[in-house]
Order: structure tokens, then sequence, then C-alpha cells
């Protein structure tokens, strides 16, 4: 699987972009799928500092992409951001 | 007083009034604001009395490392420090800021009305972040490899904090000019109260902002810096003059970028004004804008305000003339003789 995840916003206002190959099970991959739905309505208009979350997974011939706000992205994609960004 | 035409009035029209001057226009358009923000707090709270009743106390809780606020309360006012760090020094920075304001511009807590200071602690796992949601804020711990521990830094905190203070005073928007205004502010008042804080001088203050929520690693001395915008780290794009405004849409279309042109301008005030004057002026100057304010309001009201300061012998007479210095110096010139 192909990814490509970029943060921005945040208190730091720096953006980061990770970007990469992993093996991920198909299995976990079939669970992330359905939350690669945008969801950038701000349900929060007094959020000050929150990172803004940008979501690109390429699997064979699937392509997914969707974007996110601090309230908004799905624990499920939190964990694989951690899972990708931070397991090493 | 506020005429009852002001209800009935479009809230566009209001800012355009309230911009021109009308003071009545302005406080309808902030009493709405503040009176729907109580209106929500209330309903977090559940009870509007429990909200009434507040004293501006402190609650710390530990979010366990999981992406849930208020897992577990570990500290409230006048209770007992714990073995966390963390939590102890978010209970006594976020006491530091609350009582910063309360002594110097008589605010009772971050609305004026005592709302409690809600401070979530160990949010997330590897979090590189702190944030303020409208009611209560929120820090990570850092990844370890480039950033750390956020809620014991008393710049991020009063950063944080003030985000509340100008929801309440203000209510700037958080996109384009009004939002890199209310960057700004949390910026003055980080870097105000971080400087109470270790007691120093004007001259002796490094006028960083999240020095030390970067690590060894971090390719940089801070996230941003108020004395030279653009240099604190090799990430750092903020501009110090109008000139190399950016006019892009990412970061809300620059909200913390553009931040760096006023922070500028106020670093150059309070180096002829000291830090005092300049926190008046600046927190004077926040009660009196609104959701729409651009840069040039901004310089508008601050010279008007630091004008009637002057009249009233609360700050140094040359605040005028020095503001004004500041302000062109970043480009930003009074078309008001
Ligand atoms: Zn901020």
């Amino acid at each position: 699987m192909w990814y490509r995840i970029e943060i921005s916003g945040g208190f730091s206002g720096i953006p980061k972009i990770y970007e990469g190959s992993a093996d991920i099970e198909k299995e976990q991959l079939e669970k992330i799928i359905p939350y690669l739905e945008d969801n950038t309505k701000e349900s929060n208009p007094n959020l000050r500092d929150g990172q803004q979350y940008s979501f690109q997974i390429e699997e064979g011939t699937q392509r997914h992409s969707a974007n996110f706000t601090e309230k908004s992205l799905p624990t499920e994609l939190r964990q694989l951001l951690e899972q990708l960004t931070h397991s090493a | 007083m506020c005429s009852t035409k002001c209800f009935i009035i479009p809230p566009h029209i209001l800012e355009e009034l309230a911009k021109r001057g009308n003071s009545s226009c302005k406080k309808t358009l902030n009493d709405t604001a503040r009176i729907t923000q109580r209106r929500q707090t209330a309903l977090n709270n559940l009870l509007q009395r429990e909200y009434l009743e507040s004293k501006g106390d402190r609650f710390i809780y530990d979010c366990k490392n999981t992406y849930q606020q208020r897992v577990e309360l570990v500290i409230e006012e006048g209770g007992d420090l714990v073995n966390d760090k963390t939590a102890n020094e978010a209970y006594e920075t976020s006491g530091f800021v609350r009582d910063y304001f309360k002594n110097t511009f008589g605010l009772n807590s971050i609305d004026g009305n005592g709302l409690d200071i809600i401070s979530n602690i160990h949010y997330g796992q590897n979090y590189n972040n702190a944030y303020w949601d409208g009611n209560e804020m929120t820090y990570g711990d850092g990844d370890g490899k480039e950033f750390t521990d956020f809620a014991s830094a008393i710049d991020v905190v009063a950063h944080e904090l003030a985000h509340g203070v100008t929801q309440f005073l203000s209510n700037l928007e958080y996109q384009s000019q009004p939002g890199a205004l209310n960057e700004h502010f949390s910026d003055v008042f980080g870097t105000v109260i971080k400087q109470k804080y270790l007691n120093q001088t004007v001259e002796e203050a490094d006028w960083l902002i999240g020095d030390s929520v970067v690590t060894e690693e971090f390719p940089g001395v801070a996230i941003r810096s108020m004395k030279a915008p653009g240099t604190a780290n090799e990430f750092d794009s903020q501009p110090d003059h109008m000139d190399n405004y950016y006019d892009g849409m990412a970061d809300n279309q620059g909200v913390h970028i553009n931040s760096g042109i006023p922070n500028k301008a106020f670093y150059l005030s309070c180096m002829e004004l000291g830090l005092d004057d300049c926190a008046l002026i600046w927190f004077q100057t926040l009660k009196a804008l609104w959701r729409t304010a651009n840069f040039n309001d901004m310089l508008e009201t601050i010279l008007a305000t630091a004008q009637n300061l002057t009249e009233e012998g609360k700050v140094s007479e040359s605040s005028v003339e020095v503001l004004s210095k500041s302000f062109s110096a970043v480009g930003l010139i009074s078309v008001v003789v």
C-alpha cells in the first residue's frame, strides 16, 4: 500500500508530510477504506490551532483520498497514522 | 447602552458600523457572541447554574494517551499535586496565566466571568500539538523526536488560553487577516506572560514562541520568533513585512504565517515603550476589535486606543508615535491623519 498523509495547521503551523509504502493486512485495509470519505465541515467554529489531515492511499488499482479536521478525524485513521508514522 | 435597533440589524451591517466606530453596535455584536458562547458552555456543563458559579478554577484531566478529553481528573483547584510533572506544570502555568489577566487587567478568568480553566494533558499518542476548542485546552506530549510536552511550556499555555480570551473579547474569526490577528494576540500574551514568568526584561527575553517544546533534533530553536519572524526554524515562513504577505489558502489563509507581521510590530513597540504599556495597549485594543477586523482596522484601533490611554495617563506619551513607527516598519501605515 502506498500512502501520503499531510498534517497541516496546528499550534506550530508547520506542515508535515508522511509518504511511503507499507505492508498492511488486507483485512485492516478493508476496515479503513469506508472511513476515507471527506469530512472537513468544522463542527466547532471556536476551534483554534486544530490540525487538518489529508490522506491519500493507493492499493493496486484502488485510489482513495480524504480530508479531515482535528475533530472529524476518525479514530481508525488516527490509529493508521500512528502505525505508519511512529511504529518504527 | 445599545439601542434595541441593533438587534434587528444583520451581523454584517453591525460589523460595518462597529468598524466605523459605533460602539453600541460593536457591543451588540460581542454580546451576541458571548451569549451564544455562554449558552454553548452552559449546555456543555449540563447545568447553567454550575457555569454561573464558576470562579476560574483549574481542572487538569489526564487523557491517558487516548484521543478523548476529560478521561481522568487528576488535579483540581486547591488539590494536591500528583506524581506527574506534566500535570503539575499545567496546573501551575494555567494558574499563572489566569492570575496575570486578573491582576493586570481585572479579567476574571478566560471569559471575564470566572469560566473554569480546563486542561487536558497526555492527549493522543505522539501528538505534536496543543489547541483551544472553545471551552478547554488540550495538549499532546509530542513525539519526543522533534516536539515534547506542550502542556509544560508557559508560552504555549498562555497562547492557548489567550485564544479563549480573544473568543470572548473580540471573537476574531479564524481565517485570513482576522485569523492572523487572532494568532497574533495569542503570541503577544504568550510572550508577555512568558517574560513575566521568567522575570525577564524585554532586552533579556528571547522573543521566541515554543522554544521549550522543540527537541535538540528539531531543525530550529523554536516555532516562531517575534523579534525575527521567519528565522525560528527551517520551515518558518513568517513574513516580517507586508511586502512578503502570504496570500495562499493554506493554514486558513495563513493565520500562523501572516501573524509574523503584527508580531514584529509588537516587538518593535515593546523595545521602546516597555512590556507593560504595550500589554495594556494590546489588551484594550483586543477589547475594541470585532470579528472581521483586518490589519488596517487593527492599526487604526490600536492608535485610537493608545491615544485614549495616553490621555488617561496610563501609558507613555510617546505611545502613538512609537506605534505608528513600529507598524510603519512592517508596511502598515495609518491613513487617518
Ligand atoms: Zn494559536
